[in-house]
């Protein structure tokens, strides 16, 4: 006798249990709904990936590290995270630092003030910029921007309009028509400052410094109203969070259960074919995988319009990727500039090889020319925020160096190439740390671009954010105009993943908003807007 | 909606293995509160899949070849099947090529195995049609054996000596598998096939008065089946469970201390960086008796007699592996699949032990802590059965091999010589597959014991057993006598891990027999499912 087949009708299935199926999923639940995962992989969690990759007991975490949305996300508290689910995070107190080639550095700490002091030793001019720049924005971001992210994105006239009415809107306009180098430069006087703004938009943020039309997420970064956060025990307890919320609302994941097709049947989306065979049927279908896959890949032979299919052919990916190198250590590493600084050893990113705008600029042209970048790199050691992280008294680190994904227009050269560009990204690490040698390293563990995407396929080309983060791909047109509203051109579906709306990283916000268009249209209570109580 | 973290509980589980999740979804589903305590960042214990090679190919790097899944009380009394476990149960069970072309089979057919072993000796044929017919009478006797807490072997065996000797001769109880085997089959290659079988549960096949356990081992022999998607579902599938239940999951819960109250009993645990939980009514640890007695418990809480014997507890050295992990572009190819085209598609291969003496050879340069000089090999190519372990058209392959925990006394010369090592191994297979070229094997994982008691503290010298498997430390013995009925030392402690009756390996029976115990103790044994049915056949 075989097991009987599993269930296969559902209210809601949803294609990829990265964080955003997962909250949308756990959200559909706890709102009654029966409510199914597929994942391709076997964990849960896409980019929230946790390994013992260089030896057991090291904890490494290959994708996501630093989430800046914990203190504004809704699902953490929507979804009792902390409270129910052993969610805990940490905040470091000295979140960003440069170590410039000089051997000064200077940090954003958690508080403003202290960011200002730091600032105030390389440039005191720019120490009071940096001041006013946070007071003119601080309550404006908390205000309007912060809330943008969690709700489906306005039309533009509308978005103009919201704006236009106050003095810190229609300069926040008038940014938004700049790059963040421009704005960087009007800002502040002295390269390093410049660097400190443009250093916290690639990661997490996905932004390229000349990106037109981003320049306002320079006074974003300055507010710092979005701090970072490690998740305690690395980031993959942030999926098992989400996983005991879904599984304790009765909703189901099954892992290793690839999605082949989404089934359309007269002419709406009906359930998920699965590869190896089998269908799941559902009410709706909810695609958390990536805007290309779910339009190409998963919708490739349902016959759909070319009005429907085009804007996917023609979605641009992200522009640069990250090439990585983990280590386990006996010591973290100890700075040179902690002797300018000596917080810099305490710092949750550390930039190295990033002295200036010009730094930059030489990154993304190196990116572009598809060239190995220059060593500039951010590199943390989470374990000296989070000791669960590694062996008592050991460490984990890493260096995170933005790198195009075809290299000399090859990918597969990164098979070839990856250590002898690690041994010189850890060269230039070294430059800066000294400790980084010797007996410190117990092992490492190399990943390219090409190996994020064999390993997360959503993340195609390898890149981190799901679809490139320039503003023609952004807000209400991301990833498409017809697409923006979480809905899909095709009764049934719905879109979920960071290609939607506010985009990749970790914000916890396309699942959200996916929820709330779901649960709208199968006329299930938001309980989280106070439609009703959540179902236990 | 908010609600404060409850810090207490009824029971406290220290453990995520499958034996302490079986714990506690017996405990939970009686109605118990229960949190499960995982030192790791993922539970499950030895039920780990990685990707330790290559994104996207999934390796089992502890249990693999699972013989019980019909039989785990946990995956029949809560209906698992329903959260996707599914095991695949190749035909083609058991098998292994010969350096001289020639191969043999075991299948889960009897006829079709009859038919292969004919080929090397009629008469070997008939011996194993009886023998096998003998085992299926006493599956469900050994079973339940496994399935009752500190069962009192001695007197059963007693009880069972005259149907047990009608069956397998007097000698089941005073020989060693090998003798007892080799004097039954006239073909070394079958007579190491079986052996071998016993061998990789961890047995030291040349222990005299073993044969009998050997046998109960035998039972489950064509019984080897693979879990779909990697040994890891399992885990997903009892924590899910347990989750769905009410109990709690804590993982990065390292408990260092378990807390006493004034009489001497358990009453909660202190996890490293001192956060404390209590438990109103029992605390279970599944952990190895080292840390729960040695590490756990205050000196002085319990006899120092016994607390000395502990230390005496004898680890390995028949259940210490080193594993090699490779993903590849194709699948194994052997030339003696000539001879039985089935051998392509064998589920667990051995690799080298053609005849008792090989296995032997390898027992005792365990014994001296040396590493074989031939690696032979137990090896599998999961993808064969499960897609969904590779990149589609990729394959992932394994390989055990018995290896001392310290190679030459030294425990961290692997770090050094692992990846040699592995060469070697992989030289073997290669032997008996050409195909398995440098350019076929995409990437590679080297596991030693020693990262095996990295990664898994419990599995203390790298065993899989938590203390070997001696006659002294098995049955009633198990792991100690005043220990054997799953109560701990101090008063409301219980014991249900792999160290405990029946052994170590994907049995569920040390947690399931736990259970019992503290629900009896509880006075809700009237809530413990009855064990009256296999979970399901496979298809």
């Amino acid at each position: 006798m075989s097991p009987p087949p599993l269930r296969a009708e559902f209210d809601v299935v949803v294609i990829g249990a990265g964080h955003n199926g997962l909250i949308c999923a756990a959200y559909l639940a706890r709102a009654g709904l029966r409510v199914c995962v597929l994942e391709k992989r076997l964990e849960a969690g896409g980019g929230l990936t946790t390994e013992e990759v260089t030896r057991p007991g090291y904890y490494h975490n290959l994708h996501s590290v630093f989430h800046d949305a914990v203190e504004i996300m809704p699902a953490m508290t929507d979804l009792e995270l902390a409270e129910r689910h052993h969610v805990a995070y940490v905040r470091p107190p000295v979140q960003v630092g440069l170590a410039l080639s000089d051997d000064r550095a200077l940090c954003v700490h958690d508080e403003v003030a202290a960011s200002v002091a730091s600032i105030a030793r390389i440039s005191p001019d720019d120490a009071r910029a940096y001041q006013a720049v946070h007071d003119r924005y601080r309550e404006f971001v908390e205000a309007v921007v912060v809330p943008a992210l969690y709700s489906s994105p306005p039309p533009p006239s509308h978005a103009s309009a919201a704006l236009e009415g106050s003095p810190e809107g229609m300069e926040w306009l008038r940014l938004g028509r700049s790059s963040p180098a421009d704005v960087a430069a009007e800002l502040f006087q002295s390269d390093p400052v410049r660097a400190l703004a443009l250093f916290q938009l690639a990661i997490p943020r996905g932004v390229v410094s000349d990106y037109a039309g981003l320049g306002m997420l320079v006074p974003l970064v300055v507010t710092q109203v979005e701090r970072s956060h490690l998740c305690v025990g690395g980031s993959h307890a942030l999926a098992h969070g989400l996983w005991r919320a879904l599984l304790r609302a009765g909703g189901v994941v099954r892992g290793m259960h690839e999605a082949l097709r989404i089934r359309v049947e007269n002419g709406r989306a009906v359930g998920v074919d699965l590869r190896g065979g089998g269908t799941v049927h559902a009410r709706a279908v909810v695609s958390a995988v990536g805007f290309r896959q779910t339009v190409l890949g998963l919708l490739g032979d349902a016959g759909l319009p070319e009005a429907v299919v085009r804007p996917a052919r023609h979605f641009k990916l992200d522009e640069y990727s990250i090439f990585s190198v983990h280590l386990a250590l006996e010591e973290p590493p100890r700075y040179r500039a902690a002797r300018f600084a000596p917080e810099l050893d305490r710092a949750l990113k550390v930039g190295v090889g990033l002295d200036g705008p010009a730094d930059f600029t030489r990154l993304w042209t190196d990116i572009r020319a598809g060239r190995a970048p220059e060593p500039a790199m951010y590199c943390a050691a989470p374990s000296l925020h989070d000791p669960t992280q590694a062996p008592p008294g050991r460490h984990t680190a890493f260096l995170w160096q933005p790198a195009p994904y075809r290299l000399g227009g090859d990918h597969a050269r990164w098979d070839h190439e990856r250590e002898r560009y690690a041994d010189r990204l850890l060269e230039r690490w070294r430059a800066a740390a000294p400790n980084l040698g010797g007996g410190n390293i117990i092992a490492r563990f190399i990943q390219t671009p090409l190996d994020i995407e064999r390993k997360l396929s959503s993340m195609q080309e390898g890149g981190a954010f799901l679809g490139r983060a320039s503003l023609d791909q952004l807000d209400c047109f991301r990833p498409a105009p017809a697409w923006s509203q979480a809905r899909a051109p095709l009764p049934g579906l719905y879109l979920a993943s960071g290609a939607a709306h506010p985009g990749g990283g970790i914000l916890g916000a396309a699942g959200y908003i996916a929820a709330g268009a779901v649960a709208e249209t199968l006329s299930v209570p938001r309980w989280w807007l106070g439609e009703g109580a959540p179902a236990r | 909606m908010g609600r404060v973290t409850v810090s207490t509980y009824d029971c406290l589980v220290i453990g995520g293995g499958h034996n302490g999740l079986t714990v506690a979804l017996y405990l939970a589903a009686a109605g118990l509160e229960v949190c499960v305590l995982e030192r790791r960042a993922e539970f499950g214990g030895g039920l780990s899949t990685e990707e330790s090679t290559l994104p996207g190919f999934y390796h089992n790097l502890h249990s693999n070849f699972h013989a019980s899944p019909p039989w785990i009380p946990p995956l029949r009394d809560f209906d698992l099947g329903q959260r996707g476990t599914r095991y695949f149960h190749p035909e083609a069970n058991l098998g292994m090529p010969l350096s001289d072309g020639r191969a043999l089979v075991l299948y889960r057919d009897d006829a079709h195995s009859m038919a292969e072993i004919a080929r090397f000796s009629p008469r070997d044929a008939e011996a194993y049609g009886k023998l096998r017919e003998a085992l299926r009478r006493w599956r469900e006797p050994f079973l339940s054996l496994a399935y009752t807490p500190a069962p009192r072997t001695v007197e059963r065996r007693a009880a069972m000596a005259d149907a047990l000797a009608r069956d397998f001769g007097f000698d089941v109880f005073t020989a060693s598998p090998v003798d007892w085997v080799q004097s039954r089959f006239e073909s070394p290659a079958l007579a190491a096939l079986l052996l071998f079988h016993v061998a990789i549960g961890g047995w030291d096949v040349r222990q005299p008065g073993m044969a009998f356990l050997g046998l109960a081992f035998l039972s489950f022999l064509t019984e080897w089946k693979l879990c779909r998607g990697g040994s890891h579902q399992l885990a997903h599938a009892l924590g899910g469970e347990l989750l769905a239940r009410g109990g709690e999951l804590l993982e990065h819960a390292h408990v260092e201390r378990i807390l006493l109250d004034d009489a001497g009993a358990a009453v909660g645990v202190r996890l490293r960086g001192g956060r404390e939980l209590r438990a109103r009514r029992a605390v279970v640890s599944c952990v190895d008796l080292e840390q729960t007695l040695v590490q756990c418990l205050p000196e002085g809480s319990y006899a120092a007699s016994l607390r000395e014997r502990v230390g005496r507890v004898q680890y390995g050295p028949s259940d210490v592996l080193m594993g090699g992990h490779l993903a590849l572009a194709e699948a194994p190819r052997y030339t003696a699949a000539r001879w039985n085209p089935d051998l392509q598609q064998v589920f667990n291969l051995n690799l080298g032990y053609e005849r008792p003496e090989d296995l032997i050879e390898h027992c005792e340069e365990l014994d001296r802590q040396e590493l074989p000089r031939t690696p032979r090999l137990n090896a599998s190519n999961n993808t064969l059965f499960d897609a969904t372990q590779a990149p589609p058209g990729k394959h992932t392959a394994l390989l055990w091999q018995f290896a001392p925990y310290a190679p030459g006394g030294d425990a961290s010369a692997w770090d050094g010589l692992k990846y040699d090592y592995l060469e070697r191994c992989v030289a073997v297979w290669r032997d008996y597959a050409p195909n398995l070229r440098a350019d076929v094997v995409l990437g590679r994982y080297a596991y030693s014991p020693l990262d095996v008691e990295r990664k898994m503290i419990n599995m203390r010298r790298g065993g899989f057993h938590f203390g070997a498997l001696t006659p002294a430390q098995l049955g009633e013995l198990r792991p100690l006598p005043e220990l054997a009925g799953c109560r701990g030392p101090v008063p409301r402690l219980y014991l249900g891990g792999a160290c405990m009756h029946v052994h170590g390996g994907i049995t569920g029976s040390p947690g399931y027999n736990c259970a019992r115990v503290v629900l009896e103790d509880l006075d809700l044994g009237g809530r413990m499912p009855a064990l009256d049915r296999p979970w399901r056949e496979d298809a």
